[in-house]
């Protein structure tokens, strides 16, 4: 047991901090509910750090890390998809990756971007390249870019099934937890320095007990949800959905209080919280949603 | 970055289940149920802890020199873990082996070495911790009990609350105040609870019978031998002391077993098919899960010698928290199993997570830490 990063991986993440840093102006908000950062997708994916999952030194822990670092900013770009099921379970699908479980006529997030789409479904798991003219727009009401498939069954029958569909699955949960727990560690912080700088009845909010604790409370869930997704890469597929399930478990209580406690603000388009908080709020249901998972992960751990 | 058991982890791992399953008798169960702190449990730990000695897994983390097996900071750990998940039959004695012991060994004078240290790693020596005041819980900085000067000793008057193990204890840790305010002043002194002029009342609690005492020193008279470290500055020490406990004890450990063992009746009894009973039990283990997972994460920073940080308090509201879930799983679906008794470890651990959020500091103070420590929050 060793749970201290590896050198490979700190010079991997200092890599991806320096792309975050360089292209941290245009994520300024832009008044709009839904937004994609097209320079900044395109910069980490040419820098190749989405790719380190695949690669035996690096493995889906760095995967993680890295899908974590790149969602607390509070840019949103397609990353847990391209950085931990596409090195593994289909790296010749081209990215952005949309991943669509289920019913292929819903909307789905990052369709509008997206090169390929993987499909998860019960029976399996395929993916398929899209063309521009492939979808058809959706209002992106949860800060990620959304489109539905104009042709859902044509979509379907022309993708290629994954080897190791197991292996999507695991990676897809694994991914939701990469995303949620680093998502919810943006807003977190955004709202820490929010309430540390912010005075009411002479002085900052951040002293008042019921905030600290409460900001406390959502730092643990945070942080074991953070933990469970590493500790979940090189793991099993339970221990992917224990991941899943606890990071969308933990949204609600954090969602709530970081939109508590930036006030007015926090509704605003003008302040970029809702770039994390809405992000949460659909990963909430992602892949089934937590009670999915916490259902499964017993009937599996207690058969 | 990597999660897996070192081949000798998984060895010593091994070694700890062996001894439970051979030397834990048939009647275990029973004795269990009055729960760690208990009178049944401490006596119990007499024997126990002296098979433990022999075997060499009482302080295999302690050094050789001092009986130890210079064992790692993860196998004092897995020890933890195990004897936790089993019910802790060390009963008080796991205090010795954590930060009674390690902190004679470096504070103490070779005297007070030699006449507590042997009896430890025998596994016969029955300790409580005379911290916690009537106004003095939280704040423990405010504690009131007196140490003055007389002669070659000292006289201690005042009282301690919440003692654990008090009624069969043969010493205890005391914490009294020679001079000074707050943290300034305080002395650690370590005496005999058969010293005339101190006087044990049990206190009935939820948590099993003969764990929470009330202790009264009237004119106890002690040498000045008795006291560990500096006069007046056993509040670093103490800090030093508990490091080690800040994670706290393996909670979790135990909330997995019990939630394992309440799967099994629910299994048995049909209702293990209810997809809500499913759910719930897997949002109660992912709450446990998380907890180890955290803790793993501070024993790690441990064991590359980081110093201690706000993370341990962090971990301590996770581990509160997973033995709530636990706790409530078995209120919502197996309200009957308390009535009989039929599960085991089910009481131990339902009486045990009431308290994890208050004993060895609240759940809230642990939350101020974070706010301040952790997130760096600005203080009031
Ligand atoms: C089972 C058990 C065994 C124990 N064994 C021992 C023992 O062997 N030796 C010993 O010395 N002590 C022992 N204790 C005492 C334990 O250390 C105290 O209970 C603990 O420190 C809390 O003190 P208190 O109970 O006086 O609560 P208080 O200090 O009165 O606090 C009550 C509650 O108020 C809240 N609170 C307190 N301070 C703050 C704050 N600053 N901010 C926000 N909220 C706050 C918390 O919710 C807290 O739980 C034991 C306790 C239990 C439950």
């Amino acid at each position: 047991m060793l749970l201290d990063q590896t050198e490979d991986q700190a010079a991997l993440l200092s890599t991806v901090s320096a792309i975050l840093a360089r292209a941290s102006g245009p994520w300024a908000p832009d008044g709009e509910r839904s937004s994609f950062a097209a320079e900044l997708d395109a910069a980490l994916e040419a820098s190749g750090v989405l790719d380190a999952a695949g690669f035996d030194a690096f493995g889906p822990a760095t995967g993680v890390l890295v899908v974590q670092d790149v969602c607390r900013t509070p840019a949103v770009v397609e990353v847990a998809a391209s950085a931990l099921i596409r090195p593994l379970a289909c790296p010749d699908a081209p990215r952005p990756l949309a991943v669509l479980h289920g019913d292929a006529t819903r909307a789905c997030r990052f369709l509008p971007v997206a090169r390929a789409v993987l499909f998860l479904s019960e029976a399996g798991a395929s993916w398929c390249p899209l063309e521009p003219g492939d979808v058809i727009p959706v209002e992106g009401y949860f800060a990620y870019p959304a489109c539905r498939l104009r042709a859902p069954q044509a979509c379907l029958a022309r993708a290629t099934p994954c080897a190791d569909p197991a292996l999507a699955w695991r990676l897809a949960l694994l991914a939701v937890a990469a995303e949620t727990s680093g998502v919810l560690q943006g807003g977190l912080e955004s709202v820490v320095a929010h309430v540390s700088d912010r005075r009411q009845f002479g002085r900052p909010l951040g002293t008042f007990q019921a905030l600290q604790h409460r900001l406390a409370a959502c730092s643990t869930k945070i942080a074991a949800a953070r933990w469970l997704a590493l500790k979940a890469a090189a793991g099993t597929v339970s221990e992917a959905r224990m991941a899943a399930g606890y990071a969308q478990d933990a949204v609600e209580a954090v969602a709530y209080d970081l939109h508590q406690f930036m006030g007015a603000m926090g509704l605003t388009l003008e302040h970029p919280l809702h770039r994390w908080t809405y992000r949460a709020k659909l990963l909430r249901s992602d892949l089934g949603g937590a009670a999915r998972h916490y259902r499964d992960l017993a009937a599996a751990e207690w058969p | 970055m990597n999660f897996e058991w070192t081949e000798r982890d998984k060895a010593f791992r091994a070694e700890v289940v062996d001894f439970l399953a051979r030397e834990l008798p048939p009647d275990w169960a029973a004795i269990a149920r009055h729960g760690p702190g208990s009178k049944e449990q401490t006596e119990f730990s007499l024997g126990f802890c002296a098979k433990l000695a022999a075997a060499g897994l009482l302080v295999p983390h302690w050094p050789q020199e001092h009986g130890g097996r210079g064992g790692s900071v993860w196998e004092h750990f897995i020890l933890g873990e195990e004897m936790w998940a089993a019910g802790e039959p060390r009963g008080p004695q796991y205090m010795n082996v954590n930060w009674i012991g390690p902190t004679i060994l470096r504070f103490g004078t070779p005297e007070q070495r030699e006449r507590y240290v042997p009896d430890i790693t025998a596994g016969c020596a029955i300790w409580c911790q005379g911290f916690s005041e009537p106004s003095a819980g939280s704040d423990l900085a405010s504690l009131r009990t007196r140490a003055e000067r007389d002669g070659d000793g000292f006289i201690i008057n005042g009282s301690k609350v919440w003692t654990s193990y008090a009624g069969l204890a043969d010493h205890c840790f005391l914490l009294a105040r020679t001079s000074g305010q707050r943290k300034d002043g305080i002395c650690i002194f370590l005496l005999s609870m058969a010293t005339p002029g101190i006087t044990v009342r049990p206190i009935p609690s939820l948590v099993g019978n003969g764990d929470l005492h009330e202790v009264f020193f009237q004119d106890v008279r002690i040498p000045a031998s008795a006291m560990l470290g500096e006069e007046g500055k056993a509040w670093s020490l103490i800090t030093y002391a508990l490091a080690n406990e800040r994670v706290g004890i393996a909670r979790y450990a135990l909330s997995a077993r019990a939630l394992a063992a309440m799967v099994e009746r629910l299994k048995a009894d049909g209702s293990w098919r209810d997809d809500i009973v499913r759910h719930r039990a897997g949002q109660a283990l992912a709450a446990c899960e998380a907890a180890r997972v955290l803790v793993y994460r501070v024993v790690d920073q441990r064991a590359r010698g980081l110093p201690p940080n706000a993370e341990s308090s962090l971990t301590r509201v996770a581990v509160a928290a997973a033995d709530h879930a636990v706790a409530n799983f078995a209120l919502d679906f197996l309200p009957d199993a308390f009535a009989d008794d039929s599960i085991h470890l089910l009481k131990p651990h339902h009486e045990r997570a009431i308290a994890a959020g208050i004993a060895s500091g609240a759940t809230e103070i642990q939350l101020g830490i974070v706010a301040t420590d952790h997130l760096d929050l600005p203080r009031s």
